[in-house]
């Protein structure tokens, strides 16, 4: 059994700051995702969550701060690729659109630099995990596909390069719930798999019911880390959305 | 009707040059964003190396490859060193242009003063005539039709089976989604900036073989080449490749018909209409501006 | 500095640099024939490139073969003097075809993308050139044509190559005094603010189409005044003067000399003028020291020599003042006057029924119907991707809709509007991002945008007509004195969004549809974000507040809608909004089981 106190987290934020020209996103944001955990970063939109799922994945190095993976720190490195062994599933599913599903799939294993023979066997592999539609017609080009499909593709392509830790920027947006169910389905399977896994959400529900620790950014900052049950986590979540001064 | 079949035939002869080229400016564009006016001036320099290569005894045939390698290793340097530091951005998109314009001056005026101004005879890879349809036709533009179809088949297998290919259209749809799964933008640039400006030495290989070389020599087919792209529309490579077959053959159909005076203002007048008509070309499509 | 906003005064500097440079050349006796020469051809090459040095910079179009349009000023020249028409008809008759030529092309490409712009003028400028090699009544071929002694009123007789630095210098005078009119005022500014934010200057009123084609026959009109003067300073017109090549030497010109600048135009003409005379002997060097010219330029120096001589001179006191006009000043007086002053589409109300929005296959908004009365706040909220945007964006006139019942503000019925027309009828936006004209300081964007609302504020009898008062009240109403002489992009976000709501008044927005005002602000910044919104409300501003702060939004409006799926799925008062069950589940994901657990 790894010992989790002891061994480096999977990944942490220390102190990170992160604006855009003006505009503050991340304020001194510190985090640390420990190796095996399901983590769930919740906030309204405009909390900061998909700057801290960026600079959490290596592709946007922030203003100050520092991010260590696997105890080490990582370099800025603003117009790389991402750190070694994370994979982020971005908002939005940023999906090629013109590309076929299959392409799609293959691009994930690509530039993670798998073989080819490697990534057509990781293709067969994640396929069989999608739903048939995909399945069964893998030439299909990714626009033309349904919300959940495209969603259930992203995070394919990004299993395609076999990351220890994913990151995954609001999964069930606008999605219908049976769709959202399917969605956690498959990350509780890879997070049992022994995937860390590290989830921005705006939506809670789902979240609060898979993870093992909830953080709540608000406004950059974190207001809340810890247990996502108990009277101190369903405060802090409804103000954190709501504001407490509004309930 | 044997006329035109025949303006048909010369026509799509001529064509292979331009649809090469515009192939190469939208490859050049869809991952750079860059309109790269220098495509014909490194294609006329890789030929001029081809040149001096045959006069020093290399075979025809290693030199039109070597042209090949000339042409591209140029194009990724002039994307390393000038494009490249430009950064991102819209309002760039004229900057890189206007440099090209910039290297091609410098290129022609290079040229000029390595191999001189005057035209030089440069030896056809397959030297004789042919008869086709009652015309005859030299066997260098058979065989730059030929190379030009096979080159665009390369293209074509490369864009839609080699994972380098598909990666360079996903850039080209997404640059930072690509860049997330850990695709290296930056080679996936050096590849496009190669291949693009290697197409271009293949047209004016045979081009010159048709006529001579000088350094000038790109002019006349660049601006059929950038018709043919408004044709087809600048993101689209079938859209080119169809494209620069068109103008080749309506050139042809319009110098014989209408006037061999005004090939180039009849070329014009059609892309205006056709801008007119459908303002992204017939198979390009309106592209979102990127951020 | 203060020359820099006194038109007139620059007008009449002008004029005195033509007056000095003539009396210098012509009558002081201090410059031979051949340094006259050359002053004449940097004078007519100096107009050409400010032609394209214009457009580079105002508009963000680089023309490539602007030789077609000298060519135009050039043969007409020669062809109207045969006729017999005097040189004061022959200029306008020439700049007036280049224009409609340049405007008609204009709007050929300006309706897709200002690249297709270069690409066509070089087009434009291979078929010019084929067509004076080959028209031989009117160029004399390929051999070239003499230019006659063409008749002059003013002169009294005819005049040619004696006169040319005269009129060489009448032609340059004229055309930097036109340029700097046109581009130091409102039209400038218009065009600066389409090249900054095409999109949010169609919110304001302005058309990019429009406005790029007047620029480029503008620009066109100017190369043919060039062209008439180079007709007449040369005396012999030679078809390589309107190559390509010579197109391409235009663009050296521009790019070393810097856009949008008249000392910069005259700098670059100077400089592809002195480089074949300096290298003169030399075979071939002026196109290497070109093209190098052009490269190091742009890779090192963005602006071109002039503008960063320019910079580095006034440069740094400059930033420093930036950095000191810190969070804005305090407001002066109440938005209710002010609103009372400027507006004048107050009290109307926006209604919208059953829009209905596709993307493909994907329905983006089904069915959505929506009321903001008069003078009232309403909220639109839902999650990400439940089209919120989209159907902003149908209000602005970016998407068509699939299908729509009723849309309208007041009485004006919104459907098959353009975008720029939009704001007449008092719709006005804000944007997520504020996308304010980065060329332009605070205070000129106020003033160019508050042009627009100019005939509606003076037919509803507003106190305040003339745009640059509105603008002033507008900076003084909502706090922007400080910064107001101050470009955006280095503003604070929140006064950026400040000022992008003043942009929106400043049109005439009696309905403002608000998106996402509140995101990325801090604490102190939504206080007074939200002081000014309800000023505005009580004003009687019809608001429309999308946004995803959820508690701003319960703040200040009186009802909310939200949106999930496209659909409205509820919608009442902010009380009733926070206890309907269907909204927590959609849009906090908060269900009620969830929150039992937690219990």
């Amino acid at each position: 059994m790894l010992d989790m106190t002891s061994a480096p987290p999977a990944l942490a934020a220390e102190g990170v700051t992160h604006r855009y020209g003006g505009v503050l996103a991340l304020d001194g944001v510190s985090v640390q995702i420990g190796t095996g955990q399901f983590v769930s970063v919740l906030g309204s939109n405009g909390a900061g969550k998909s700057t801290l799922a960026m600079v959490l994945a290596g592709l946007l190095a922030p203003s100050s701060g520092t991010v260590r993976a696997g105890g080490h720190a990582v370099a800025s490195r603003g117009h790389g690729g991402p750190i070694a062994g994370v994979s982020l599933v971005p908002e939005g599913r940023r999906l090629f659109g013109q590309l076929s599903v299959r392409e799609n799939l293959l691009l994930g294993g690509f530039g993670a630099g798998a073989s080819g023979r490697e990534t057509r066997r990781r293709l067969d592999e994640v396929l069989a995990s999608l739903p048939k539609a995909l399945r069964d017609d893998p030439g299909r080009a990714a626009a033309t596909l349904s919300g959940g499909e495209q969603q259930m593709l992203a995070i394919g392509r990004a299993i395609m390069a076999q990351p220890r830790t994913l990151i995954i920027d609001e999964p069930s947006m606008g999605l219908a719930p049976v769709l959202i169910n399917q969605v956690y389905e498959w990350l509780s399977r890879l997070h049992a798999d022994g995937v860390t896994i590290l989830l921005m959400e705006q939506m809670a529900t789902h979240a609060v019911r898979h993870s093992d620790m909830m953080v709540i950014l608000d406004r950059g900052r974190v207001v809340y880390a810890g247990s996502p049950q108990g009277d101190a986590a369903s405060a802090a979540l409804i103000s954190g959305y709501i504001g407490e001064e509004a309930l | 009707m044997g006329d035109i079949i025949s303006l048909i035939i010369s026509g799509i002869a001529n064509g292979s040059a331009y649809a090469l080229l515009a192939l190469g400016i939208v490859i050049i564009f869809r991952s750079t964003d860059t309109v790269n006016f220098a495509i014909g001036d490194t294609g006329t320099l890789a030929t001029f190396a081809a040149l001096s290569a045959i006069a020093a005894g290399v075979p025809i045939a290693a030199a039109f490859f070597l042209a090949i390698a000339v042409a591209g290793v140029v194009g990724i340097a002039a994307e390393r060193l000038l494009i490249r530091p430009l950064g991102h951005g819209q309002h760039l998109l004229f900057v890189a242009l206007v440099i090209t314009i910039g290297l091609g001056l410098v290129m022609q005026a290079g040229m000029g003063a390595f191999w001189g101004n005057t035209p030089k005879p440069f030896p056809p890879l397959v030297p004789g005539w042919i008869q086709v349809a009652g015309v005859a036709i030299s066997l260098n533009k058979i065989a730059a039709t030929v190379f030009a179809l096979i080159a665009m088949g390369f293209v074509a297998w490369f864009f839609g089976y080699m994972p380098f290919g598909i990666a360079m259209r996903a850039s080209a749809e997404d640059p930072l989604a690509a860049r997330m799964l850990g695709l290296n933008t930056g080679r996936i640039a050096s590849i496009a900036w190669f291949l693009g400006c290697g197409l271009a030495a293949i047209a004016m290989f045979f081009l010159a073989a048709e006529s001579s070389l000088n350094p000038h020599i790109a002019h006349s087919p660049l601006f059929r080449a950038f018709a043919g792209v408004f044709l087809g529309g600048l993101t689209s490579m079938p859209g080119a490749v169809i494209g620069g077959f068109a103008i080749g053959v309506l050139d042809n159909i319009a110098g014989h018909y209408i006037s061999a005076n005004y090939r180039d203002t009849i070329v014009f007048t059609v892309i205006v209409v056709v801008l007119f008509v459908r303002p992204a070309g017939f198979l390009g499509s309106i592209r979102k501006e990127r951020v | 500095m203060k020359l820099a906003s006194n038109r007139p005064a620059r007008a009449a500097l002008i004029a005195l640099c033509g007056l000095l440079t003539w009396l210098v050349v012509v009558h002081s006796g201090l410059v031979g024939d051949y340094v006259g020469f050359v002053v004449v051809a940097i004078a007519y090459f100096a107009v050409v490139t400010m032609a394209v040095s214009m457009l580079a910079g105002y508009c963000g179009i680089w023309p490539i073969g602007h030789t077609a349009f000298t060519a135009t000023g050039a043969y007409l020249t020669v062809n109207l003097g045969l006729a017999g028409l005097p040189i004061e008809a022959i200029v306008p008759i020439a700049v007036v075809t280049a224009a409609v030529i340049g405007y008609l092309l204009g709007m050929t490409a300006g309706r897709f993308s200002i690249l297709y712009f270069g690409l066509l003028t070089l087009a434009l400028s291979l078929a010019a050139f084929e067509v004076i090699g080959r028209w031989d009544q009117f160029t004399g071929g390929e051999h070239g044509i003499v230019v006659p002694a063409i008749p002059s009123l003013l002169a009294g007789r005819p005049i040619g190559l004696t006169d040319a630095t005269g009129f060489t210098l009448i032609v340059a005078t004229v055309a930097f005094m036109a340029v700097d009119l046109v581009c130091r005022g409102p039209v400038g500014r218009r065009w600066l603010a389409i090249k900054s934010q095409r999109i949010a200057s169609m919110a304001c009123g302005f058309v990019p189409p429009r406005e790029n084609a007047t620029a480029f026959g503008f620009s066109a009109g100017l190369a043919a005044m060039s062209g008439c003067a180079m007709a007449i300073a040369i005396g012999y017109l030679d078809p390589e003067g309107f190559s390509l090549n010579a197109g391409v030497t235009m663009l050296v010109a521009t790019v070393v000399g810097g856009t949008g600048s008249i000392l910069g135009a005259i700098f670059g003409a100077a400089f592809i003028v002195g480089v074949p005379e300096l290298a003169r002997g030399t075979s071939n060097v002026a196109p290497f020291i070109y093209g190098g010219a052009m490269i190091l330029v742009l890779l090192f120096l963005r602006k071109g020599v002039v503008p960063s001589i320019i910079e580095l001179l006034s440069g740094g006191s400059r930033g420093a003042r930036m950095k000191a006009a810190g969070q804005g000043a305090a407001r002066g007086g109440d938005l209710a006057a002010l609103v009372a002053d400027v507006l004048p589409n107050r009290g109307s109300d926006l209604v919208i029924e059953d829009v209905s929005v596709a993307f493909g296959g994907v329905k983006a908004l089904q069915n959505v119907s929506i009321t903001v009365p008069a003078g009232r706040a309403i909220g639109l909220i839902g999650p990400n991707g439940s089209g919120k945007t989209t159907l902003l964006n149908v209000l602005s006139g970016f998407v068509k809709p699939k299908s729509v019942g009723t849309l309208k503000v007041g009485s004006v019925d919104l459907q098959g509007l353009a975008p720029w027309v939009r704001i007449e009828a008092g719709f006005g936006r804000t944007f997520q991002h504020a996308e304010l004209f980065g060329e332009l300081t605070i205070r000129d964007a106020l003033r160019v945008v508050a042009r627009q609302g100019r005939a509606s504020r003076l037919a509803a009898g507003r106190t305040l007509v003339d745009a640059d008062a509105v603008a002033e009240r507008i900076i003084a109403g909502l706090g922007l004195g400080e910064v107001a002489d101050s470009k955006p992009h280095f503003l604070p976000f929140g006064i950026q969004k400040v000022a992008d709501i003043a942009r929106a008044l400043a049109g005439g927005a009696g309905v403002l549809a608000l998106d996402e005002p509140f995101s990325g602000l801090d604490a102190d910044e939504s206080a007074k974000l939200r002081a000014i919104l309800r000023e505005l409300r009580q004003a009687g501003v019809t608001i429309l507040i999308i946004d995803h702060v959820v508690h701003e939004i319960f703040d200040l409006a009186e009802s909310v809608y939200v949106l999930d799926f496209g659909s409205v799925i509820a919608h009442g008062t902010p009380a009733e909004i926070r206890a309907n069950p269907k909204v927590r589940e959609a849009y906090f994901g908060i269900t009620e089981t969830a929150e039992a657990q937690h219990a």
